[in-house]
């Protein structure tokens, strides 16, 4: 097993630059021949974080919004460090499932290990990322300046290891619904589905409150993005962890999906050709 | 000797008919018993073959040592391009061990990893990743690529602007700057101008000679006999015959002579009914070899007649034979007119008949061929009848170099000949260069 895994992995680090290049073509063509290139990157999670502000704010709180509800954070900012991180895994996943069949030619033609078309995904959407910190950093010291409830402390330094784990995570899933949707198309339609139930599911642009319901606490507790978000927030506002089993359990499911869905990659990489 | 460079022992392939209806219930047992960890190896009879299946590949073996080349042919559906996806891991065998040791590059589909939306140095660059150089080794073979595409001028602009002779010149010049140890090569050349192609095939003989191994898959018997010192003749996925490549063509040329000629009867029983009635029929061609006999396999440089028999049910004061020559391929090779540039007129021909289309010398490449004959009549310009795929097969026996052989003599200018002097006692003129060199003239022409 350890040596499987050693041979996959050392496999993949000899086709580190196609990986790399992958990404850079799909972020390239992502952007080719549009006025805003790049910018895309953080206008799209900015439009979305004031949508569900104004939604949330005006629609369904009706102007007032208790903090005591949004983990003491400020709104904008809760909404934000939700809406980021989200976008992140949304973009990888959505554009994950196609991932083998959209280079079906080069899946029947040349032969490198196939895990490059999904985790290359991953490293787009990662540069992307990348880029929508150059709009949340600005507002996150604003906060930490003008409010008092913000503030940067050790804490932060645990941020790198939620990333890490919510990464692993959604390349687990890029790898899993890739190779599916090669075999079944009808994983594709279904992702969209799926995508748009788990973001009711995760406490992007609210706040889960079910201590009264017992079965539906213990339901989201097993949405891992719960639990990266909650840690976010909490390294970002400089506290402790509020839920660390939240966190870990994100992590022990976020290795079983990567470790599982790779091993299963892996095995049926062979049949791509003869399927795609 | 040293181990060889490519091993392929007694693989099998299989794939399946008809559209694959893997239903969820068959699947996910079988992934899950696949990624057991314990599970046994497959027993013989679950290799087996299922209805709808068919062995793609069946049995085939051969070696390959170091700086060798094996041309794979046969027709469509043989088995030869699955042949180059296991060898390259794309597709993994049912039976059988196959091994490649060194650095492997497939030529399988040119400009696969082409983004229509990059440019065409963006592609240079993901080409070459995808075909397994660094970024590094892309960026100093860069000029060169560009240069032996001869695209140099759009390699800013998108790929999707260029020609599709330009891509794909571009997709082969990537490609033709990997420096593999091992080459699969799957009839790339088939597309690009000749020019182009012939600085593929040079290009591809230089890697020959710095010690690649390479396997050519190919439609092109020329390529491959000018490639490959071996070849693998492939039918349905069994290995038909394998040794040297002129061999291996010319067997190849009789099995595909032989089905044109079971094609040709066919078409001539159709033609037969079908065909109305006209002022005159070609009842038949025979082809004759220099002694006379009918002979339907000939030898380079062999002389051939083709004896075109007629009928004709009234009188045609005016005929013209034309006989064209074409490759299997359906390609037009040459002519034969008996009209062309006034050269002769047949006589006026009633009745039944033939004539004779004298050939000196078969200087074409080796190949398969046939003879399509017309008769018209020359005062209307109208065809009265046409005889089709007249084959008939040319073997190497001159050689051959290129598509077909020149008629030509060498010489020299034969200097001035010089006047013995009367009064000189010396006799040094016999022995001047001049005059040597004429004896040896004449020796030559002798």
């Amino acid at each position: 097993m350890m040596a499987v895994m050693g041979e996959m992995f050392g496999e993949l680090v000899r086709y580190r630059g196609l990986l790399a290049m992958l990404a850079w073509r799909d972020i390239r063509v992502r952007y080719k021949q549009s006025l805003l290139g790049v910018a895309w990157a953080f206008l799209m999670p900015l439009a979305q974080t004031l949508v569900l502000f104004v939604v949330f704010k005006f629609a369904v709180l009706g102007g007032t919004v208790d903090p005591e509800k949004y983990d003491n954070i400020p709104f904008f900012l809760f909404i934000l460090s939700g809406v980021i991180p989200w976008t992140l895994f949304n973009s990888i996943l959505a554009s994950s499932v196609e991932s083998l069949t959209r280079n079906s030619r080069l899946v029947t033609k040349i032969y490198f290990p196939r895990e490059v078309f999904p985790l290359g995904t991953v490293a787009g959407a990662l540069v992307d990322f990348s880029v929508s910190l150059s709009i949340f950093i600005p507002v996150y010291l604003f906060y930490v300046i003008t409010d008092p409830r913000v503030s940067i402390s050790r804490h932060l330094v645990l941020l790198p290891l939620v990333l890490i784990i919510q990464l692993f995570l959604a390349a687990g899933l890029a790898l899993i619904i890739s190779m599916a949707n090669l075999f079944f198309r009808d994983v594709k339609y279904l992702m969209t589905f799926v995508l748009q139930f788990w973001f009711f599911g995760t406490n992007i642009g609210y706040q889960f409150h079910f201590e009264h319901h017992p079965a539906l606490k213990w339901l989201i507790q097993l949405n891992p993005m719960v639990g990266i978000l909650n840690a976010y927030r909490d390294c970002l506002m400089g506290h402790p962890l509020n839920d660390p089993l939240g966190l870990a359990t994100a992590a022990i499911l976020a290795l079983i999906v990567f470790v599982g869905g790779w091993r299963m990659f892996h095995e049926a990489e062979f049949k791509f050709a003869e399927y795609v | 000797m040293p181990d060889p460079v490519i091993e392929f022992d007694h693989v099998y392939k299989k794939f399946a008919r008809g559209e694959q209806h893997t239903s969820l219930r068959d699947f996910i047992p079988a992934m899950a018993k696949k990624c057991w960890p314990f599970g046994k190896k497959q027993t013989a009879e679950e290799i087996a073959l299922k209805s709808q299946e068919f062995w793609a590949v069946q049995d085939v073996s051969f070696k390959l040592h170091k700086g060798e080349s094996m041309g794979i042919i046969g027709p469509n559906g043989s088995g030869k391009s699955t042949t180059l996806k296991l060898l390259s891991g794309i597709l993994r065998p049912e039976r059988g061990t196959y091994r490649v040791r060194g650095r492997l590059s497939a030529l399988i589909e040119v400009g696969a990893g082409f983004h229509p939306d990059l440019t065409g140095r963006e592609n240079i660059y993901l080409n070459g990743s995808i075909l397994g150089m660094t970024r590094k080794e892309v960026a100093s073979k860069f000029n060169d690529i560009v240069e032996f595409a001869g695209v140099a001028e759009f390699i800013d602009t998108p790929v999707k602007r260029y020609s599709s002779g330009m891509a794909v010149r571009l997709g082969f010049a990537v490609s033709a700057f990997i420096e593999p140890d091992v080459m699969l090569v799957d009839e790339v050349l088939a597309v690009g101008d000749t020019e182009f192609r012939n600085r593929c095939l040079n290009r591809m003989n230089k890697m020959l000679r710095n010690g690649v191994t390479m396997i050519l898959v190919s439609h092109n018997l020329s390529e491959v006999r000018n490639l490959c010192q071996s070849c693998l003749m492939l039918y349905k996925g069994q290995a038909m015959m394998q040794g040297p490549t002129i061999k291996v063509i010319e067997e190849y040329h009789r099995i595909v002579g032989e089905k044109i000629k079971i094609e040709q009867e066919k078409q001539a029983a159709i033609e037969l009914v079908s065909k109305p009635e006209s002022s005159l029929a070609i009842t038949g061609a025979q082809l004759l070899d220099a002694a006379g006999e009918p002979c339907e396999v000939f030898g380079t440089g062999d002389a051939q007649t083709v004896r075109i028999h007629y009928h004709a049910r009234e009188r045609i004061a005016k005929p013209e034979f034309n006989v064209e020559l074409l490759w299997a391929t359906e390609d037009y090779v040459a002519a034969a007119c008996s009209t062309a540039a006034g050269k002769f007129v047949m006589d006026p021909i009633e009745g039944t008949g033939h004539v004779d289309l004298k050939i000196h010398s078969l200087l074409v490449e080796p190949n398969v061929y046939a003879w399509s004959v017309t008769i018209s009549n020359a005062d209307s310009g109208q065809a009265l009848d046409t005889l089709k795929k007249v084959r008939f097969v040319v073997n190497e026996q001159v050689p051959i170099p290129g598509v077909f052989g020149l008629m030509h003599d060498w010489g020299q200018p034969v200097p001035a000949p010089q006047l013995p002097v009367e009064a000189d006692p010396v006799p040094v003129v016999s022995k001047t260069p001049g005059a040597a060199s004429r004896s040896d003239a004449r020796d030559r022409a002798a």
